[in-house]
């Protein structure tokens, strides 16, 4: 009756139009779709939970627009940080200086220190002495040419073979020295077996002898080649480092030294020197321009210039225990410095200006949640991330709905062996456990090294594939009952088209009962998502999710000192999955009319 | 009745697993001690022919030995197992007591206050993420508050405990985790309840009850409740693999040594045996909780009986 046209009845028109139900009128009491809609508005809970989602839908997909961040931008602050700037050690081995073209091998090396430590027979070596060693047929002779700091300073010659006496005859010379007067001399003190001097003035030469059993050798102190001492020549000026790896300067300074000369001249300067306790200062003209010293310094860091302040204020330092103290560096600026003695290296640290991410930053001004454990912004990251969690939700939903609907649908409809064998299908999906199934999906894509992007649809494909068979059973279960139902009987009868039926007349009707679902399913896959994430398996860096930000909080540490990162995290999918929850309750309640008040 | 035998060939674990832990082996070592460790742990063969011989053994129940754990697989279960059942066993009972009287208490004054209250509080329930919930628990009970232990089952003074204040040094432990998966169960069966009381509160024969002038209690307690069990039981009856497959999240999260952090920690190491052990136990759950969920409708609703 709702049906008569009022229009024809223009004479009752009056009369009646208050009980007739204009288009007006008839629209609002007979759209299905209104009436849903009306009673949706009607629960509060529902309109709750539709402004929560479209609160958190501006939030993630128009929010980053505003954000003057990008998702991965990295946050760094300058800051000051001790730094290894040099290190200084006392030298506890001797430096071994070797002239320009001669050798000193290692196997004479080891000969050395046993000759000065085990021979000298426990007396202290003194200023002049010398002790001599034999290595490889060659004889050296030691000569202390210095002691400083109680550390003596070594001079080491090799001897040159000048003539061998047998039984007091002479069987091999040099012809060099092979003048009668040499000779004779040799002769006689070869011949000489009561003789204990171990030198012999013959001419202008002064001769070493040895005597091995019966051989009488005869040879001339050579040219000292070696310094051995436990000093390092740090150079004050620029133009005096060359001199400090020339042997002949080295030395100079040490007989100077040692014969306690004010001054010694060396190409053509005139170098005053200046001992104290175990350092000795080389000034030119008054100027500082060499430390002779038993410190050694090196650089920590490329590019590092130790500058002349720097070697003598932390010598200083170190020779006067001194922890904090400043010098002025080779860029001419003050800096200041602390000692670190780690095992008996002084490593000089000093203030420097470094770029540090700024992790785990609390709440400020530019970053309204503070920045989390990788120096990015939270904020920004929460609106990206809840883009991420969204479309993950939606996306999964549709697949699994599509598939639900398809199978649940044919199922429903064809009944019989098609009925059983997609039913069993069901139960073979449903008996795989999810999680380990995820696991191990999860560490084969981490095996695979899945790209970010690739992983995620991989992921939403999984999850879809695993949870399509609940719409699929709701589907067939409404579609059992409808398909009974007379509507049905009349659209077979009509002839329409098998995928017609099934999808023009039975699925709309089964429309309500998918929106609920999906509604619910949203928030439910929303809470898989994040769950993975917490896990690890979710989406990886750049990306990110809710639950990857949460997954942070695994950490005990961030957990319990940096609640910006995980708490407003995990309270945006709290509210999210309970928006979703409130509007599909309430759209539940709104499509089933029985449970109506 | 569905057969877990049938599902097992065409489920998509064994593959994987096996896949995977041909990756692992491939990752770290030489090509000669994958070659050796295959043939140890035999993975040499194809994956069919391997998931057979696997299965034939599993089928007398020789699960193997996990390789994380270096015992039989069984054995590792056995000890981890009762962990998540004492927890879920406690988790289910206080799930009851409180979802149960809630969730009529909600169906009987519909749209009221109340029911607003319990519907919010169990949807906030529902939409809380495992990890979140148990999280915010330890930093502000754990935490901050510093009134419960923060992880483990057992305290340090455990060993020289006698044995009644060793029960309750787990019960303490074992409060938080506890709690949370409570408050996480809560929120489905108490909705459950109520659609299910409403749904038997607006059904004829309680009109014809309030009718003849029954007292509301006789009503709802004698009517309506019994009535309202029939969907319940089914209900219960899908959550006893949760109850025995364990909480994965939350006893990784408390570091409770049960069945799901073992399993857990079993798979992400890609230990293939005890993966596989897990899996088809969750399977027999699923189907044996299906197969007690037929029976206990058979003791609830006579009807069935009959039939």
């Amino acid at each position: 009756m709702y049906t008569e046209d009022p229009k024809t009845n223009s004479s009752q028109e009056t009369e009646e139009e208050q009980y007739a139900l204009d288009d007006a009128r008839r629209v609002k009491v007979l759209s299905p779709s209104m009436m849903v809609f009306k009673r949706f508005v009607r629960n509060k809970l529902a309109i709750v939970g539709f402004i929560i989602l479209v609160i958190m839908f501006t939030f993630s997909f128009i929010g980053p627009l505003f954000s003057p961040y990008s998702i991965a931008q990295l946050f760094t602050h300058d800051s000051y940080e001790w730094k290894t700037y040099a290190t200084g050690r006392y030298n506890t081995d001797p430096n071994y200086m070797i002239a320009e073209g001669e050798e000193f091998p290692a196997g004479a090396r080891s000969q050395f220190l046993l000759a000065v430590s085990g021979k000298t027979g426990g007396k202290t070596l003194e200023i002049g002495d010398t002790v001599p060693f034999e290595y490889n047929k060659t004889n050296y002779t030691v000569t202390v040419l210095d002691i400083r700091g109680g550390k003596p300073v070594y001079s080491i010659g090799s001897a040159r073979f000048v003539a061998s006496a047998l039984l007091g005859k002479i069987n091999k010379i040099d012809p060099e020295f092979d003048t009668p007067e040499i000779r004779e001399a040799l002769t006689a003190r070869a011949a000489d077996k009561k003789a204990k001097e171990t030198t012999l003035k013959a001419g202008d030469y002064t001769f070493n002898i040895s005597t091995v059993a019966k051989e009488t050798v005869f040879e001339l102190a050579g040219e000292e080649s070696v310094l051995v001492a436990y000093d390092t020549f740090l150079p004050l000026e620029k133009e005096y480092e060359p001199l400090t790896k020339s042997f002949a300067f080295v030395k100079k300074v040490y007989e100077a030294a040692g014969n306690n000369e004010s001054s010694f001249e060396y190409d053509g300067k005139t170098f005053e020197v200046q001992e104290t306790e175990s350092e000795t200062e080389l000034l030119v003209g008054g100027t500082p321009v060499m430390l002779v010293s038993d410190i050694a310094f090196g650089t920590y860091q490329v590019g590092t210039e130790l500058s002349s302040d720097f070697l003598i204020q932390t010598s200083d330092a170190i020779r006067t225990n001194t922890v904090n103290f400043s010098f002025v560096n080779s860029q001419g600026e003050d800096t200041n410095a602390r000692i670190n003695l780690v095992n008996g290296n002084y490593y000089v640290e000093t203030a420097q200006k470094t770029q540090l991410l700024m992790v785990t930053e609390p709440p400020s001004k530019e970053h309204l949640l503070g920045t989390d454990l990788y120096g990015m912004d939270l904020i920004t990251r929460l609106m990206y991330g809840g883009r991420v969690s969204l479309m993950v939700g939606f996306v999964v939903i549709f697949f699994e709905t599509f598939l639900g609907v398809i199978l649940g649908g044919i199922s429903g409809y064809f009944g019989g062996w098609t009925d059983t064998l997609l039913m069993r299908l069901v139960d073979l999906v449903n008996a795989i456990p999810f999680y380990p199934t995820i696991i191990i999906i999860g560490s084969i894509l981490d095996h695979l090294k899945v790209g970010a992007t690739a992983r995620l649809f991989l992921l939403m494909v999984v999850i879809g594939i695993l949870g399509w068979t609940g719409i699929a059973r709701v589907v067939r279960g409404q579609i059992l009952s409808l398909r009974e139902q007379d509507f049905m009987v009349a659209t077979e009868a009509t002839g329409i088209r098998t995928s017609r039926r099934i999808f023009r007349h039975l699925v709309p009707n089964v429309m309500p009962l998918l929106i609920v679902n999906a509604t619910m399913g949203l928030g439910g896959v929303i809470l898989l998502e994040a769950t993975l994430g917490f896990l690890g398996l979710g989406v990886k860096y750049p990306m990110a999710s809710w639950g990857s930000i949460i997954n942070q909080a695994t950490d005990m540490h961030v957990m319990t000192t940096a609640w910006w990162i995980w708490i407003p995290a995990g309270a945006l999918i709290l509210t999210t999955v309970l928006g979703f929850n409130f509007v599909g309750d309430g759209l539940r309640d709104a499509f089933d009319p029985k449970m109506k008040r | 009745m569905y057969s877990i035998i049938r599902c097992l060939p065409a489920s998509y674990i064994e593959k994987m697993a096996r896949q995977f832990a041909a990756s692992t082996n491939g990752r770290k070592t030489y090509q000669e001690w994958l070659a050796e460790l295959n043939r140890v742990y035999g993975m040499d063969s194809s994956i069919l022919s391997g998931f057979l011989k696997w299965g034939a053994n599993a089928i007398r129940g020789n699960f193997g030995d996990s390789w994380k754990y270096m015992r039989p697989v069984t054995e590792v279960f056995r000890e981890s197992i009762w962990w998540s059942v004492l927890m879920n066993v406690i988790t289910f009972a206080l799930e009851i007591v409180i979802c149960i009287p809630l969730g009529i208490l909600a169906a009987r004054k519909q749209y009221s206050k109340t029911d607003y209250a319990v519907t919010v509080f169990a949807l906030a329930c529902i939409s809380l993420p495992s990890f979140y919930l148990a999280t915010l628990l330890k930093y502000f009970l754990s935490v901050k508050a510093g009134i419960f232990p923060l992880y483990g089952l057992t305290g340090r003074m455990y060993n020289s405990m006698t044995t009644m204040q060793k029960v309750g040094d787990v019960l303490y432990h074992l409060f938080l985790p506890v709690l949370t998966l409570a408050m996480l169960s809560i929120g489905g069966l108490m909705r459950y309840t109520r659609t299910n009381m409403l749904e038997v509160l607006s059904t004829d024969y309680i009109r014809t009850a309030r009718a003849k002038g029954l007292p509301e209690s006789v009503v709802i307690n004698k009517h309506a409740f019994r009535n309202t069990l029939i969907p319940l039981v089914s209900y219960l009856s899908y959550l006893l693999p949760n109850m025995f497959g364990g909480a994965m999240i939350t006893e990784e999260i408390f570091q409770i040594p049960g069945i799901g952090r073992i399993a857990y920690q079993a798979m992400i190491t890609g230990d293939i045996p005890f993966a596989m052990f897990y899996a088809v136990f969750l399977m027999i759950l699923t189907q044996i909780s299906l197969i007690i969920a037929d029976i206990l409708y058979a003791v609830v609703d006579p009807r069935v009986r009959i039939n």
